[in-house]
């Protein structure tokens, strides 16, 4: 499927390796804009419409996610690129939102593309984009939704809401206060990484839960969530996990 | 027995048991004062002890900081980036040149975070290293200048860690948001035998404006590094009796132009 792609950043250098990389591993990809200014690129997205946009997140004048807050339809795609930034790595990972980081690796540029090429056939491109730019606008993580590709499509679940998560044969059982269960294709490792470490801890290998959710810890290895489940707390994790219960 | 010789007696007796008692409360006074001494020793040798250690933790603590300062990722990945650059255009000369710069700067990085001082030949060595690898990146947006007055003896000591952190303040605060060539001047003179000073500055949106921005994107990594450095200058003078005076100003406020000046005074250990 061919699509159409226009790229931003604010370093020439930048937009050339990428072009580059984009012509010689991705063939169906079709660069119809560029741009080193963030203004001009509202421009070309509100001018081009494509389907696909490389976006750099530190960029003088309006930062990439400035930039997407002024678009008032976002329905592409896109894939951030950035040289570091911790803070909005992570509210990109919450909303399934592909990345890359720079210098950019071959690897990581076709898993991205291939992944965003699957998820224009989906139209779930504005969804996420609103709900990255509501998160970048909420302080506490609690409050923040994340976004979880599950068979019937995207669930949007505030974080404070997750009771646990199961892991089984690669996929994850997320349990809720209100609200039934709910399958995802993501391991429980990517959800170990993806939740807050503060709120989110893992008791065994697949199980994770929320510490705001328990009621009592018993003695022989095993702890009681508001839910009602009894799940059992690995032996080498428990001092730790008691030290840190404790603290809470 | 005579009635004076039983009179003796009895003196002597008395004598005894007064000195004999005497004697005893001596020891256990001397006994008490023994103890309280060797209490208050031990409770200065932990006091010292524990002051010791946590001096030494704190250096530590500032050495990782210091080197994490200045081995800001932003700037790590953004010149392997352009590394890459060179490298997709086939240009093995460049490649080359900036991999190498690069990794002398590192090694630069790792070494002197571990020294108290290094002398200001090599500090002008790093900041121009990094200034050039910075220059790969902004290409014409940036210009760089370090002067050094001749009277400014280049085997004196500077503490280490101090300068480049400032300059990269410079760089990705202030000539960064600028939209035309910024210009960053490093100065070094000498105000009196025992005390030098370093001037940095921009000509870029300054730090008022800079401090603003920082707030729009809910990071505040400026203040983070400038608390590193005051620490660290704070550390300076109760350890090796250096005394740096930093003042940072926003050039609009007293001048026509913008960009932002730090002024740092080193008054050297007697």
């Amino acid at each position: 499927m061919t699509v159409t792609a226009i790229l931003i950043d604010d370093e020439h250098k930048s937009l050339a390796i990428l072009k580059n990389k984009l012509e010689r591993l991705c063939p169906n990809i079709k660069v119809v804009g560029e741009t080193q200014d963030p203004e001009e690129g509202i421009k070309l997205i509100t001018d081009l419409e494509p389907q696909l946009v490389f976006l750099d997140i530190a960029m003088p004048s309006m930062n990439g996610f400035e930039m997407l807050q002024k678009i008032p339809q976002p329905q592409f795609e896109i894939i951030f690129v950035t040289a570091f930034d911790s803070y909005g790595i992570e509210a990109i990972k919450h909303c399934a939102i592909g990345y890359i980081v720079k210098p950019i690796d071959s690897q990581d540029l076709i898993q991205a593309v291939s992944i965003a090429t699957q998820n224009i056939t989906d139209k779930t491109a504005l969804q996420k984009n609103k709900q990255l730019i509501e998160n970048l606008g909420i302080q506490s993580f609690q409050k923040k939704k994340i976004v979880i590709p599950c068979q019937e499509g995207l669930e949007f679940v505030k974080m404070e809401n997750i009771i646990h998560c199961e892991g089984t044969d690669g996929y994850t059982k997320i349990h809720f206060q209100q609200q039934k269960p709910i399958m995802s294709s993501y391991s429980i490792g990517h959800f170990h990484k993806l939740l807050p470490q503060h709120d989110f801890y893992l008791i065994h290998k697949s199980h994770l839960i929320n510490v705001n959710y328990i009621e009592k810890y018993l003695n022989e290895g095993y702890v009681v969530l508001q839910d009602n489940h009894k799940l059992p707390v690995s032996r080498n994790k428990r001092t730790e996990f008691l030290n840190m219960i404790r603290s809470v | 027995m005579s009635k004076e010789e039983k009179v003796d007696n009895i003196f002597s007796e008395e004598i005894f048991f007064l000195l004999s008692g005497a004697a005893l409360l001596i020891a256990v006074a001397v006994v008490i004062l023994f103890f309280v001494f060797i209490t208050r020793k031990n409770k200065l040798l932990t006091e010292k002890a524990i002051s010791i250690n946590s001096y030494e933790k704190k250096m530590v603590e500032l050495e990782l900081h210091a080197l994490r300062s200045q081995m800001n990722p932003h700037f790590v990945h953004n010149s392997l980036n352009a590394i890459q650059y060179y490298i997709q255009l086939n240009d093995i000369d460049q490649s080359e040149n900036y991999l190498t710069r690069f990794s002398k700067l590192v090694r630069q990085f790792f070494e002197y975070s571990r020294k108290q001082t290094i002398r200001i030949e090599e500090e002008i060595d790093l900041i121009s290293n990094y200034l050039a690898l910075e220059k790969l990146r902004f290409e014409d947006k940036l210009t760089y200048e370090i002067l050094c007055d001749e009277t400014v003896d280049k085997e004196a000591a500077i503490p280490s860690m101090v300068l480049q952190p400032i300059v990269e303040n410079a760089v990705n605060h202030g000539i960064f948001h600028k939209k035309a060539t910024g210009k960053v001047t490093i100065t070094f003179s000498q105000l009196s035998e025992d005390t030098f000073c370093v001037v940095i500055k921009d000509d870029g949106i300054g730090i008022k404006e800079s401090q603003k921005r920082a707030q729009h994107t809910l990071k505040n990594h400026e203040s983070h590094s400038s608390q590193v450095l005051d620490e660290r200058l704070k550390l300076l003078e109760q350890i090796d009796n250096w005394n740096v005076e930093y003042t940072i100003k926003d050039r609009a406020e007293f001048s026509d132009e913008e960009g932002t000046i730090v002024t740092l005074i080193f008054k050297l250990p007697n």
